[in-house]
C-alpha cells in the first residue's frame, strides 16, 4: 500500500512543486496558510489538476501529465475531509453519512448505523447539519468519509474550526480511528502538535516547496518550526526590499 | 365576455415555462461550469441579449428563422407540414425566447452562490456529475431557481411584441391577453379592455408574491438551526 505524488502547479504569483510519498503510515504536512498544502491535497483527490506531475495509488496511476491520464475524483476512492466539513446542509445526518455508500437499502442502513455507532452519533440521525455543534459536524463528516470506505484519507485542517477544548477531545478520537483505519492518511495542518500526536512522518512545506521530511522521531517540533520561520522571514525581507 | 384570450395566454405560459425552465437551467449550469472567463462573458452576453433587445427585434429574428421562406421554417413545412408562423406554437416560441434570459440569469446566480466545496465533496464521494447537479447543486440553489421560474412564467404570460410579429393577432388562435388588450384599445373600446387588464395585473402580482415567498422562505433547513 502506497501513495506517491509529484505535482507542479503555477499560479499568478506563486508556484508549487511538491513531492510526497506515504506507505501505510499517516503523513503530516506542516505549513503556514497559503503555502500550497491544501492545493496538494486537492490535486491528489482530483478536485484540482496540477500542470504537470504524477500521482499514483498502489499500482494505479491517478494522474500522469505525460501519458495524459487523469482519473476523475469519482473513481479515485479518496476521502477528503474539508476544513469546513462540507456537510450537505439539505440532508439529515443519516443521509449525509449514506451519501457515499453503494448497495441495497439494508446494506446502506447497516453501514450508516455502524458508522454512527463508531463515531458516537446515535440519536442524531434526523438532525440537519445546522443543528449540530462543531464537534458533532466533524464526526458526521468523518463518518460520511469512512462509510465510503476510501483507500486514502485526506484531512485538511480538520481541527481548525474547533475550540481548544474540543480539539483535544477529538484529537484522541481521531487517533483511535486512525489506528483501525487501513489506508493511506495525509493530515494537513499548521499546528505541529496534531502531527506529533497522529502521524509517524512529517513533511514541512513553505512557499509551495518541501523544506524537510522525515519520521517524527527524528525531526523535533522545534526544528520543524525553525525551518518554517526561516522561510517566512526570508519571504518577508524579500517583500520589504521590493517595496 | 370572450374567454379565449385568457385560455390561450394560460396555455401558452404553461407550455412555454416547461421549455424555458429546462433550457434556462441547462444554460445556467453550462455557463456556471465554464472555466474560461472569456467564453463565460460571451455566452452570458448571448443568453441575456433577449432581455435587453426590443421585442420587435426578437420577433424579427424569429421571423428570420421560422419564416416559410427560411431554411428552418421551410424544413418544418416541407418535412412535417408544420407552419410555425401565425400558429399557436409561435406564441410559445415567442414566450420562451423572451422569458429565457430571466430563467437563465436567476438560475445561474443561484447556482454560482452554492459553495464549491459541497460539489467537490459530492464528487469525492462518488457522485456522478448528473447526480451532483440534481441531488446537491439544484436543491441548494432551489430558492433562486424557483423564483426565476415564477418570473419567467409571468414574463411569458405578458409577452406582446415578439408574439405580435411571429404569431400575429388572430382571434381565438394567437390572440393572447396582451394582444387582446391592444386590440380592444386600438378599436377605441377602453371598457372592453378593463377586465383583461385586471386579470393580467392580478396574475402578475400573484406571481411576484410567489417569487418573494420562495426567496424569503429560503432554505428552511438552514434556518432551523440550533438544537431541538
Amino acid at each position: 500500500m502506497s501513495l506517491s505524488a509529484a505535482v507542479k502547479k503555477k499560479f499568478k504569483n506563486f508556484s508549487m512543486d511538491v513531492t510526497l510519498h506515504t506507505d501505510g503510515k499517516p503523513l503530516g504536512v506542516l505549513g503556514a496558510s497559503g503555502c500550497g498544502k491544501s492545493m496538494t491535497l486537492k490535486c491528489i483527490a482530483g478536485i484540482e489538476h496540477p500542470d504537470s506531475g504524477v500521482i499514483a495509488l498502489n499500482d494505479q496511476l491517478l494522474f500522469d501529465s505525460e501519458q495524459k491520464i487523469c482519473v476523475s475524483p469519482q473513481k479515485r476512492r479518496i476521502g477528503y475531509l474539508f476544513q469546513n466539513y462540507a456537510l450537505f446542509p439539505h440532508m439529515t445526518v443519516k443521509n449525509n453519512i449514506a451519501a457515499g455508500v453503494r448497495g441495497t437499502k439494508e446494506e446502506i442502513a447497516g453501514r450508516v448505523a455502524d458508522m454512527m455507532k463508531l463515531l458516537h452519533l446515535e440519536g442524531l440521525e434526523e438532525r440537519y447539519p445546522a443543528q449540530l455543534s462543531g464537534g458533532q459536524q466533524q464526526r458526521v463528516a468523518l463518518a460520511r468519509i469512512l462509510a465510503y470506505d476510501p483507500e486514502v484519507l485526506l484531512l485538511d485542517e480538520p481541527f481548525s474550526a474547533l475550540d481548544t477544548y474540543l480539539r483535544e477531545k477529538l484529537l484522541d478520537q481521531i487517533d483511535e480511528l486512525l489506528d483501525i483505519y487501513h489506508g493511506e492518511v495525509i493530515l494537513v495542518t499548521h499546528n505541529p502538535r496534531e502531527i506529533y500526536k497522529l502521524c509517524s512522518r512529517i513533511l514541512v512545506m513553505g512557499n509551495g516547496e518541501v523544506l524537510m521530511e522525515g519520521p517524527v522521531s527524528e525531526i523535533s517540533e522545534s526544528s520543524a518550526l525553525g525551518v518554517l520561520e526561516k522561510v517566512y522571514e526570508n519571504a518577508y525581507t524579500v517583500k520589504s526590499k521590493e517595496s | 365576455m370572450d374567454w379565449s384570450p385568457i385560455l390561450i395566454s394560460i396555455r401558452t405560459a404553461c407550455v412555454s415555462i416547461l421549455f424555458t425552465f429546462f433550457l434556462g437551467l441547462f444554460a445556467a449550469w453550462w455557463v456556471a461550469r465554464m472555466r474560461s472567463n472569456k467564453w463565460k462573458m460571451i455566452m452570458d452576453g448571448l443568453f441575456t441579449l433577449p432581455l435587453v433587445l426590443p421585442p420587435t427585434v426578437l420577433g424579427f429574428f424569429l421571423l428570420y428563422i421560422f419564416g416559410v421562406q427560411r431554411p428552418v421554417g421551410k424544413f418544418l413545412l416541407d418535412f412535417f407540414s408544420v407552419k410555425v408562423v401565425f400558429s399557436w406554437s409561435a406564441t410559445v416560441i415567442a414566450a420562451v425566447t423572451a422569458s429565457f434570459p430571466l430563467m437563465y440569469r436567476s438560475a445561474r446566480g443561484a447556482l454560482e452562490q452554492v459553495e464549491d466545496t459541497y460539489l467537490q465533496a459530492a464528487r469525492t464521494l462518488g457522485y456522478s456529475e448528473w447526480k451532483v447537479f440534481w441531488c446537491i447543486w439544484m436543491p441548494l440553489a432551489l430558492p433562486g431557481v424557483a423564483s426565476g421560474a415564477v418570473l419567467s412564467f409571468a414574463r411569458g404570460l405578458g409577452e406582446f411584441g415578439a408574439t405580435a410579429m411571429i404569431a400575429g393577432n388572430i382571434a381565438g388562435k394567437t390572440r393572447t391577453l396582451p394582444l387582446k388588450i391592444y386590440s380592444e384599445v386600438a378599436a377605441g373600446n377602453m371598457s372592453g379592455a378593463y377586465t383583461y387588464v385586471i386579470i393580467v395585473v392580478v396574475i402578475s402580482f400573484v406571481a411576484i408574491l410567489a417569487m418573494n415567498y420562495f426567496t424569503l422562505r429560503g432554505q428552511r433547513y438552514a434556518k432551523r438551526g440550533g438544537r431541538i
